[in-house]
């Protein structure tokens, strides 16, 4: 069964995208998607990157989508 | 299929992979389910990763609780639990918060599942309406 608390993935990489290896651990991360998934790449060539663009913070959702 | 939620704090989300795809590049993307969402909004920067030039989008105006904004739609292949899906409309938007998710929501997901939340064992259940589109 793979990780499914990412309380402490999000609160070391707030704001950043952040790549995913097995297990739901964090292999790359960088505030710019491209340069996160280049330094996922130089370890996996040939790899889907997995992203996920962490919340700068976690609040109660009610369409919050927008800035 | 199934998906499990994702917890981030105090809050468990339904926040699941899915597979988008546009030429040769494919790049899986974690977002959130979003019943009250009519469309899928995605962050611009995925696009521009894939290819695409956001801005030769339909260019339209997304209303949210916090005001509005602007998303640039494109239709691209997507793959959800191995289910591939195509010409899917995807808003590409520079203006998602920075504490928000992309969002997938009624058209372009949830019409083409059905789909079972179980917040108690914290699993999403999603039965595609048919194999392919």
């Amino acid at each position: 069964m793979r990780n499914t608390d990412l309380t402490k993935i999000y609160r070391q990489y707030k704001g950043k995208w952040i790549v995913f290896g097995k297990e739901n651990k964090v292999v790359a991360a960088d505030n710019d998607l491209k340069k996160a998934i280049t330094q996922f790449k130089k370890k996996n060539p040939k790899a889907i990157p997995d992203v996920l663009r962490v919340p700068t913070k976690i609040t109660p959702y009610v369409g919050k989508v927008l800035g | 299929m199934k998906f499990p939620y994702l917890k981030f704090g105090e809050f468990w989300k339904p926040v699941i992979p899915v597979t988008f795809i546009f030429g040769d590049k494919r790049l899986i993307y974690r977002a959130l389910i979003d019943s009250g969402s009519d469309i899928n909004i995605i962050h611009a920067a995925v696009g521009e990763y894939l290819g695409i030039n956001i801005k030769k989008g339909i260019e339209h105006p997304i209303s949210g609780i916090s005001g509005t904004a602007t998303g640039y739609i494109h239709k691209i292949s997507i793959e959800v639990g191995g289910w591939p899906f195509e010409n899917i409309p995807i808003s590409f938007s520079e203006d998602i918060a920075p504490y928000g998710f992309g969002v997938f929501g009624q058209i372009g997901f949830f019409d083409k599942f059905i789909i079972k939340f179980d917040y108690q064992k914290k699993i999403i259940e999603m039965v595609p309406k048919r194999s392919k589109n």
